[in-house]
């Protein structure tokens, strides 16, 4: 394809992707430099460095950043060992596969805010795992005190956020071809060791998308959140940097400030994610 | 991967995916069974979770069972091996039906007992109210032949879509027509009938989601196509920085929209609502489709362009009905997205609220007597997914696998 085709083609969505990510970032350092509220939104008051400035001395910030990083990292391994292992026993099982993918799908696909909030009404007085636990192991258990509640958090991104990881892995399971488990059969590798020399290196390249995702996804979790913590500020230990980004907006009602704070927060994505995008990058110029 | 042989082995996995499974779907059942309570048996100390209307059905129900699972173990054996290239090995007649007979009748006496031993303190009388009050304003008898009729029409379009295949031409106009008559239901009734809110927050959900789907796929394919078929450097740059979009936390899009929106006066319209969701989508949208034309070969177009068609006509005639399985698959997800999507939708309308902003009233969870509406609300945002999803199910997971291998 020549150059004036290619940009022809791409011309509608780089025109969109223009002035509707880029323009609003740039707007948004701008707007950044402001004093805004709701009230007056269309005429923002210049104050220079104020916002930035005491969005990174605010404590509110950094206790949010580091619950995400945490986010991270407990949900993203978790999601990836675990999809993996459902994933290799899906494929081991002919019959039901269809019942069992579909039931995997359902957190996936149902709209978060409501799928969290149908998984908190399990967990809530009136639910039905407080009940099995009190009746069976006779554990009287409130989910929702603020010391429980990120044990909650996460037990809710285990259920909502591994299908997408299994479903992946199990579709790259299928396009394994026969002969190198063939081969390392035949020179007397076991179940395990066959998994760690064939199966896990073919799928290397499918384990670095699903990090890159999920890492991106769960650096802007948010409905799960807003619908976990009922909003109550009593939870503040469980608040996500896009939770409290929105807190700053809607609550507070400091616009600059979330729009100072919005802009902090792309550049820690950005600084974690390098070594991903490093890589991705990579892989793309080499397959170009 | 080979299947293991020891049936021990098997049925410790199928057991750990039937626990999967049950740990999946509980909130949904739960919900459905919430969403048919009083707040009177939705607070109860201890759960109830079967239906009276149930324990006094239940020989009626347990003899519908014993037949279901015929039927299901006969469409099992029909349809089974179909497009496999082995057909599987006959078995005797007796040994098919022998077991499924016992099987059936097991369950079914299993039922009976079951709900018969179930104690009267989880027993609850089912109630279609919390539904009524989210959907209706006017009084269900109101509705009554209204909603026989959409019943049927329902019936005879799933009818008719199910067998479109077997007619010979002009599938795209049945399916055409079947769509018509859905939109115009959906546009006629609420003169017909008076619905409360949740009808409003349905038709804004609608209209943005298909705004999305038609706008987002429609530029996503081209883009999708030239990025596929462009060697330059440029198109791995274009990628890259589509890719490092997708990575951006919403809320800063969000607040410089909320501020243009506002100096323009675009604030609280449609057309504001469908132009964001199309350019947040568009960095995956163009990434899926992108990877599905990848896979159409070269010489196709090639000879698309001996026969006269330019790049354009080349791609709109040959490429893209080639592609249409790829296509639908990115919609759905193009779909799925802008369904689901709740801050953007949130803080940028006003009055045109869509379903998750709907719901979201409910989500502080202070108010114990709302714990059934919001349940009938729930079930009724996720029914017209799962639906679709059921039609779809093959091409969400191939495009979940298509997508992301070769991606």
């Amino acid at each position: 394809m020549e150059r004036k085709h290619f940009y022809f083609f791409v011309a509608p969505s780089l025109v969109i992707m223009l002035a509707l990510m880029v323009a609003p970032l740039l707007a948004a350092i701008w707007l950044g430099f402001h004093r805004m509220t709701f009230t007056n939104v269309t005429e923002p008051v210049w104050v220079g460095l104020e916002n930035y400035i005491f969005m990174l001395s605010d404590q509110g910030f950094w206790n949010s950043f580091a619950f995400t990083i945490l986010y991270i990292v407990v949900t993203v391994p978790i999601q990836i060992v675990l999809g993996m292992f459902v994933a290799l026993m899906l494929d081991q099982v002919r019959a039901f596969r269809g019942i069992y993918m579909a039931a995997i799908l359902l957190p996936f696909i149902v709209t978060p805010i409501v799928g969290t909030l149908i998984y908190r009404q399990t967990f809530d007085r009136y639910g039905i795992y407080p009940y099995i636990l009190d009746q069976v192991f006779g554990l009287e258990v409130n989910f929702f005190l603020p010391a429980n509640i990120m044990s909650l958090v996460f037990f809710h991104a285990i259920w909502y956020v591994t299908p997408f990881a299994i479903v992946t892995l199990f579709a790259g399971l299928q396009t394994i071809p026969e002969e190198p488990l063939e081969a390392a059969k035949v020179d007397g590798a076991g179940w395990l060791r066959r998994l760690w020399h064939v199966i896990i290196p073919h799928l290397r390249s499918l384990f670095l998308l699903i990090a890159l995702i999920s890492i991106m996804d769960a650096y802007r979790v948010f409905d799960s959140i807003f619908v976990l913590t009922k909003q109550n500020p009593i939870y503040s230990n469980v608040e996500t940097l896009m939770y409290y980004n929105y807190e700053v907006a809607v609550v507070f009602q400091r616009l600059g400030r979330a729009n100072a704070m919005s802009v902090l927060t792309v550049l820690g994505i950005f600084v974690i994610l390098v070594p991903f995008l490093y890589m991705t990058y990579k892989q793309q110029v080499e397959e170009r | 991967m080979q299947h293991t042989k020891s049936p021990y082995l098997r049925a410790l996995v199928h057991l750990f995916l039937i626990g999967w499974t049950i740990y999946s779907v509980t909130p949904f059942v739960m919900s459905i069974i919430t969403s048919l309570q009083l707040t009177r048996d939705a607070t109860a100390r201890r759960p109830k979770f079967l239906a009276q209307e149930i324990l006094d059905n239940n020989v009626l129900i347990a003899v519908l069972l014993f037949l279901l699972v015929l039927a299901a173990f006969w469409l099992y054996q029909r349809f089974r091996g179909l497009g496999e290239v082995e057909q599987p090995q006959r078995q005797s007649w007796t040994s098919r039906y022998g077991a499924v007979l016992i099987a059936a009748g097991v369950i079914s006496a299993g039922f009976v007992l079951l709900t018969n031993s179930v104690p009267e303190r989880h027993v609850y009388s089912s109630t279609f109210q919390n539904y009524q009050k989210l959907w209706l304003t006017a009084a269900p008898e109101e509705f009554a032949p209204y909603g026989i009729g959409l019943i049927l029409l329902a019936i005879v379009l799933l009818i008719v879509a199910f067998n479109v295949k077997r007619i010979a031409y002009g599938q795209t106009y049945v399916y055409f027509t079947i769509v018509a008559i859905i939109v115009a239901t959906i546009v006629i009734l609420p003169s017909l009938v008076k619905f409360a809110e949740f009808y409003d927050y349905f038709l804004n959900s609608v209209v943005v989601t298909v705004g999305t789907v038609a706008i987002s796929i429609s530029i996503g394919c081209l883009a999708g196509y030239g990025l596929a078929r462009y060697a330059g450097i440029a198109g791995v740059v274009i990628l890259f920085a589509a890719l490092a979009f997708r990575a951006l936390p919403r809320m800063a899009f969000i607040l410089p929209y909320y501020y243009f929106a506002q100096v323009t006066g675009l604030y609280d319209t449609y057309a504001l609502l469908i132009i964001t969701f199309v350019a947040i989508n568009q960095p995956f949208t163009i990434w899926m489709l992108r990877s599905f034309f990848m896979e159409v070969p070269r010489e196709i177009e090639e000879a698309a362009m001996i026969d006269g068609c330019n790049r354009l006509t080349g791609f709109i005639r040959v490429i893209v009905p080639i592609s249409w399985p790829g296509i639908i698959t990115t919609s759905l997800f193009t779909l799925l997205l802008a369904y689901n999507e709740f801050l953007l939708a949130r803080l940028l309308t006003s009055s045109l609220w869509t379903l998750p902003v709907g719901i979201s009233r409910f989500t502080s969870g202070e108010d114990i007597r709302l714990i059934t509406l919001s349940n009938a609300s729930a079930v009724s945002i996720t029914l017209p997914i799962v639906v679709l999803i059921i039609f779809f199910q093959r091409n969400l997971v191939k495009g979940l696998a298509g997508g992301a291998v070769k991606g």
